[in-house]
Parts: C-alpha cells; structure tokens; sequence
C-alpha cells in the first residue's frame, strides 16, 4: 500500500493550495478591479475604469473607489462618475453563488463628467451603422431648423419695373384742363366787355342828370332806365349762362382731378396686390426647436434601459445556453429557503450635479423579483439645492412576473436653471436661452412590450441672448422669440422598445406664431409706408403740376366772371333804382297834374 | 511545454509501472473534461500528488482531455441537462441542491453534471485500457524500435553512454 503513496506529494499539494491562498488574497484585489472593469467595458460598450478596488474577509465586503463609465456616445465624457461603491456581502449565501447584499453606499455619484483621456474602444472592424428606428412621429425626415418663407420684395425693383399711370393721367388731366380754359377764354371774350359796362355807367350817369321836375323829362328817363335795365340783364344773363358753363367744366375737371389724386392710392394697392407680402408657414416650431434633443434623450435613455432590464429580468424560458467551455446552463431546484442569485437589498446613494446635491434610496435590486418577491423600488430627492431648485424621481419595476413586466417612473423637478442653453444655432440665426428656468414633469411606463412616456415642461423667466443674421426672415422669427418670455413644451412617447414613436409639441409654437405674425405685420406696415412714400414721390410732382394749372385756370376765369357779374349786377340794382324813382317821381307828377286839374275844374264850377 | 511530452516518452520507454501512469491519465481526464475551478478538481490534485502516479502522464493527459473538452461541451451539456431533468432523480438533485458542498461544487450545471458524469463512468476503463495500451506498447512498439540499427548504432556511440549517464 505505502508503494502507492506519495507522501511528499502531500507537502507539494499544500504548497500549492497555500500559494494559490497567498497569490488569491494578494490579487484580490486587482482580479474584483479586472472583472469590473472587463464586464462593465462589455455592458456599457466603451471603457469602465476602476480606480481602486479593496476586498476585505472580515466582514466579507468590497469598496471600489473612483468607477468612472465612459459615455459610449461621447468618448471624452463619463456618463456617470462615482466616488466610491461599499458594501458587504453575505458569506453564506456567497458559498451557494448568491450574492446578497444587505446594504450598498453609494458615495458622490457625478453625471456626465470630462475624461482626460478617450474611453472609446478600439473598433475591430468598421461595421456598417445600423439603421436606427425612425423616432419621429410619421416617419418625417429630420430637416433641421428651417425659417418660414417671408417675402419682402425690393422696392426699387418693384419701382424699376412697374409703370406707374398716375403721371399719365395728369398729364392728359393737363391737356383737358388746357383746353377747357381755351374754351373758357373764349366764352370771356364773348362776356360783356368793360367798354360796354362804361358804357352802360355812362348812360346810367346820363339818366341822373335829368330834370325829374319835368315829367317828359323823367318819363323819358325812365323809358331809358328800363332800356338800361334789360342789356344790363342780359348782359348778367350771359355772365351767368358763361358761369354755369365755367361750373360745368369745373366740376367735371373737379372729378378728374379727384380721380387722379386718388391714383396713387390706387396705384399703391395695386401693387400691393401684386406684390403680395406672403408668410409662410411656421411648421411645427416645437419639433424644429426640441424635437432633435427629444429624441436623442430618449434613444439615450431607452438605450440604456434596455442595456440595463436584463439584469432586472429573469429569462422566461430556458434557452439554448452558450455552449462554450467553463460555461452550460445552472439547473434550479426547489430550495428551502430561496433566495435570488443577486439581490441588493439597499442602495443609499448620493448623487452630485452642478446645481447641487440629491439622495436618495434604491431597494430590491434583483435579476430574480419571482423569488424576492418584491419590485425594485427607488427615490431620490433634493431639496435645498441652488437657486431653489428642487427634483424628485421616483421609479418601481416590478418583474415579479418576468412574462409581464411593469415599469414606472416618475420625475419631476421646479426650478431648474438653464444657463446658456442653445435653442437654435444655425447660419441664421442663434437663439440661447441666457438664463431660463424650467419645470419639468415626466412620467414613463411599460408594460410587457410596450412603452409610453408623457413630460411636460414649462420654461420661464427666461432672458435671451440672440443674434440674426441679415435675413428679413430670421430677424422677424427673431422678434418673435424675443417676445416670448416663457411657453410649456410636451411630449409623448409610444410604441415598443424597439419601435416608438415621438412627438413634441408646445404652446410656443402658437405663441411664436403670434409674436411672428406681429412681427410680419409690423414690418408689412413699414413695407407698405414705404411703398406708398416711393409712390407718391414718384408721382405727386405731375398731380401737383395738374392741380396748380386746373386752379389758376378755375381761378382766373371765376375770378373774371364774378368781377363782371358783380360790377352788372350792381349796375343793374342802380339803373333799377333809378329807374324806381323815376317811377314814383312820374307818378307823383302825374298825380300832382290831375290834382291841379281837378282843382281848375272844381274853381270853373263854382265860379271863384 | 516540450519537457511534460519528454518525461512522458521516458516514462512510457522506462521501467514506471503501468497502472500508476494510466491511473495519472484517468484522473487528468476528470480534470481535462470537467471545468477546471471545481471543487473536485483540488481533490484530484490532491490524489494526484499524493497518490504515487506519474506526474508527467497526468499534466500531459491534461492539456489532451482539455483540448478535447472544446469539442465534447455540447455532448457534455445535453448529457447533463437530460441527467438533471430527469423526473427520477429530481428528489436526489433537490437535496443535494439544498446541500452547501453539492453546491459549491456546482453539480447543478449542467456541463460539470455531463462531463463529471462521463469522466467518472470512464475513469475505470481509461485506466484499463491506458496499461493494456502501455503494456503493448512497451512489448511491441519499443523492443521494435530497439532491435532497429539506428538505435543499435545510436546505443553504441559514446554520445549515448554519456547521456544515458548524466539523465540516469
């Protein structure tokens, strides 16, 4: 028997069993550093570096320090930065493969922090980009922000090309007026001359220098005052008849005179008209402004989700295994205490953002809920951080039934300050939110395949910092932004995981459509002034030509008919007057004969 | 990764018995065919080293049956599920699943079940037929190859005794 056996290979197997103890308990620690950062670098897809790892036996635990997970999008950026990870784990149930923790810190946990040096992996081949599911809702190709379509056409082209009708008009308004003041010249010569106005006054003074006591004398003169009285009438009559006339062609010149003042108005919206100040329109602002950022932030958020559920669900059936060495499928049995393979009952964790600092609380993380029978459950919250902002994230996974796993979350946050935020920067224009506060409120859900995710959030107190360039249209869409002081954006999510659709919509839409369309109006206003200030110009020289020549022509002749109406008509109130008073002067005459008469006959008749 | 492959060689061609080196083959299959960090693997190790059987058959026997384990898994898989599915055994696999050392041992899976359960059916005829083998080996293929004249004309040189000296 002792032929069989080996004593100093008794010697030589607790060398090794011992040395294999010294190198274990030596390496420990950089084997815990090694597999993190190895598994991690798999998960994540780009490098997750580790700066120290500590294993202690008593009690059992690990405290890793430093863990930095480079955004795999951004290979200068960690998505996520943590001071330090601690927590002890049950011995026990480690010897049966389970890792139980009761309690895990988490220690100044940091969001998107600068990386000294690139944590992208070195790509074994190039591989052709997948295509990526079409975010946005109805499949619409993403344009970038575009401007409406305002156009604001060139005046002085609009002047170069158009022939304007009002210089035209007055000009044959011009010759109309011409040759009705011919005319008019004409009737004035016809028109009872000064010569026979004089000679009219000389046989008016004739007739004063008669004898009224003699009667055949004033009969006389009263015969002549009548004759007088008639060629003055009709002398009155024709000023009158030239006067109607004169008023006829005024009146008729008047009308042409309005009609061509108003021409240029005329003109003015003709061209208006034509040249029609069309807006085009403003689309979906919200989808322009935020759609972009929305569905990167979801694509982000989903992609990390979907990294991230595996290790909260359980495989429904048991699929083929990867056959491959050292690996095969674990085999479960009922189990009289039964507890998961993982399981993390408590994380206090700590996280650190440039507005301040939050807390908060994860419970339950395990890939096996249907034996915890519990969902893993989180809060966080902070309170006092700056400039009063506040946020609270509740989420519940629960995958006790891995068939039907149901997901919520629900984020919300005041006070937000955004600082410096780009809206727009584009060749056009750039838009920056300078300083801006935002309320935001998410709630996100899935159930079995599906998901759906609803947020609002309203920005205000908002103070700009924009630039245009020389575009009408930027520095109109502009202003419209400018006026607005605060709006909600929301948006919806829905699909499955794999194909979903987002939409963002908002009341900025309708209140830059507001402001834009005042904008537009404002500026059409000014357009228009201007317009109507080229045309006038261009033809107020030759309606003021036509004007001026219409009423020195109206004048002159109204002026000449009045005078001679004027000097008739008065010497036709003197002859009547005289010829009044020769009337009663022969009346009185002759009543004076007859008195005297009778007197005779009466002295005849009673013989005196 | 040469110096195992010699020492084998030598010993096939020396005066080791037989059963010590096929048994180093026996239990280098259990090692080669099943994971190598399991908990059974430290006993073999531990049989192996104070066991008197050839250390060089048992590493060179290792790095074979490890070779071979590539090729084998997904037998060693279909074996074991069917083995740990088995509604007959269920009770036996349940009590020792609720067992710590069965469980450290990791019997549960199903490509340890597989390749345990075919390097242990085997470990009697690998070594039977391991010392049958090195039995005929010794009769045939060595007297052979030393009745040929090279060797003859090799043993006869003065370079021969001399090393035949210094290895001893």
């Amino acid at each position: 028997m002792t032929k069989w056996i080996r004593w100093k290979g008794l010697i030589a197997f607790v060398l090794i069993v011992g040395l294999s103890a010294v190198f274990f308990i030596f390496y420990i620690d950089s084997l815990i550093k090694w597999s993190i950062e190895a598994s991690g670098t798999r998960i994540v897809g780009a490098k997750v570096e580790l700066g120290s790892a500590k294993f202690s036996f008593s009690p059992l635990g690990v405290q890793l320090r430093s863990l930095q997970v480079t955004n795999p999008d951004k290979p200068m950026e960690n998505i996520v930065e943590i001071s330090k990870i601690a927590f002890n784990m049950d011995s026990g149930n480690l010897l049966l493969r389970k890792v139980i923790i009761e309690e895990m810190t988490v220690d100044n946990v940091q969001l998107n922090t600068p990386r000294k040096k690139s944590g992208a992996l070195k790509k074994k081949a190039e591989p052709a980009p997948a295509k990526k599911p079409d975010a946005t809702a109805g499949g619409k190709k993403d344009e970038g922000f575009s401007l409406p379509g305002v156009e604001l056409p060139n005046i002085d082209d609009i002047m170069a090309r158009e022939k304007l009708k009002t210089p035209e008009l007055a000009e044959q308004f011009k010759a109309d007026t011409r040759k009705t003041k011919q005319e008019w010249d004409g009737i004035s010569k016809q028109l009872p001359t000064q010569e026979r106005m004089d000679s009219h006054k000389r046989r008016y003074d004739a007739l004063r220098k008669v004898n009224t006591k003699d009667v055949k004398q004033v009969l006389a003169a009263l015969e002549e005052a009548k004759s007088l009285k008639n060629d003055v009438n009709a002398d009155i009559k024709a000023v009158k008849d030239a006067k109607n006339k004169v008023s006829e062609d005024v009146k008729r010149l008047k009308g042409q005179l309005k009609e061509l003042k108003s021409s240029p108005k005329e003109e003015y919206n003709r061209l208006l008209n034509k040249y029609n100040l069309s807006e085009g329109g403003m689309g979906n602002i919200s989808q322009l402004l935020f759609g972009d950022q929305a569905k990167q932030y979801t694509a982000i958020g989903l992609q990390w989700y979907k990294k991230l559920s595996p290790y909260l669900e359980k495989l429904t059936e048991e699929k083929e295994p990867e056959v491959v060495r050292q690996k095969g499928l674990d085999i479960r049995f009922p189990e009289k205490n039964p507890q998961p393979s993982f399981l993390i009952k408590t994380i206090h964790a700590g996280v650190t953002i440039p507005a301040g600092k939050f807390k908060g609380q994860i419970l339950n993380i395990s890939t096996e809920q249907d034996i915890t029978r519990k969902p893993t459950t989180m809060k966080f919250s902070g309170d006092n951080m700056q400039h009063g902002m506040s946020l609270l994230l509740t989420g519940r996974f629960d995958h006790i039934k891995p068939s039907n796993p149901v997901d919520s979350l629900v984020f919300t946050m005041k006070n937000y300050k955004l600082d410096d935020h780009k809206l727009i920067n584009s060749n056009d224009m750039r838009v920056t939110l300078k300083d801006a506060r935002s309320d935001m409120e998410i709630t996100a859900g899935r159930s079995k395949d599906q998901i759906n995710a609803n947020g609002k959030i309203h920005i205000h107190s908002i103070q700009y910092n924009n630039t245009a360039g020389g575009n009408t249209t930027a520095k109109l869409v502009l202003g419209a932004i400018n006026q607005t002081r605060d709006f909600n954006i929301y948006g919806k999510l829905d699909g499955t995981l794999d194909n979903y659709s987002t939409k963002i919509t908002s009341d900025l839409d309708e209140r830059i459509k507001g402001n834009f369309k005042k904008q537009v109006n404002a500026e059409k206003e000014k357009y228009k002034q201007e317009l109507k200030k080229r045309v006038d110009l261009a033809v107020k020289g030759s309606v003021d030509k036509a004007e001026k020549e219409f009423e020195d022509a109206k004048k002159s002749v109204e002026q000449d008919i009045d005078a001679r109406k004027a000097k008739l008509e008065e010497q036709l109130a003197s002859v009547q007057q005289r010829a009044q008073d020769y009337q009663n002067q022969s009346k009185a005459a002759t009543q004076n004969k007859l008195k005297d008469k009778a007197k005779d006959s009466l002295k005849k008749l009673f013989g005196r | 990764m040469l110096d195992p492959l010699l020492k084998l060689i030598k010993a096939l061609n020396s005066e080791t018995e037989p059963g010590q080196m096929s048994l180093a083959l026996a239990f280098s299959m259990i090692a080669g065919f099943t994971p190598f960090f399991s908990v059974h693997n430290i006993l073999i190790l531990f049989l192996v080293l104070i066991l008197r059987v050839n250390f060089s058959a048992y590493l060179a026997g290792l790095a074979m049956f490890s070779v071979l384990a590539f090729a084998l898994d997904p037998w060693f898989h279909k074996l074991g599920h069917f083995v740990l599915t088995m509604d007959s055994l269920k009770g036996m696999w349940t009590t020792m699943y609720n067992t710590t050392l069965w469980r450290v041992e990791n019997f549960s899976n199903t490509i340890v079940m597989g390749s345990l359960l075919v390097s242990l059916l085997l470990f009697i005829p690998v070594h039977l037929l391991g010392k049958w083998l090195i039995n005929r080996y010794r009769d045939t293929v060595v007297v052979f190859i030393s009745k040929t004249r090279a060797v003859k004309f090799l043993k006869a040189t003065k370079i021969y005794s001399l090393y035949d000296r210094v290895s001893g």
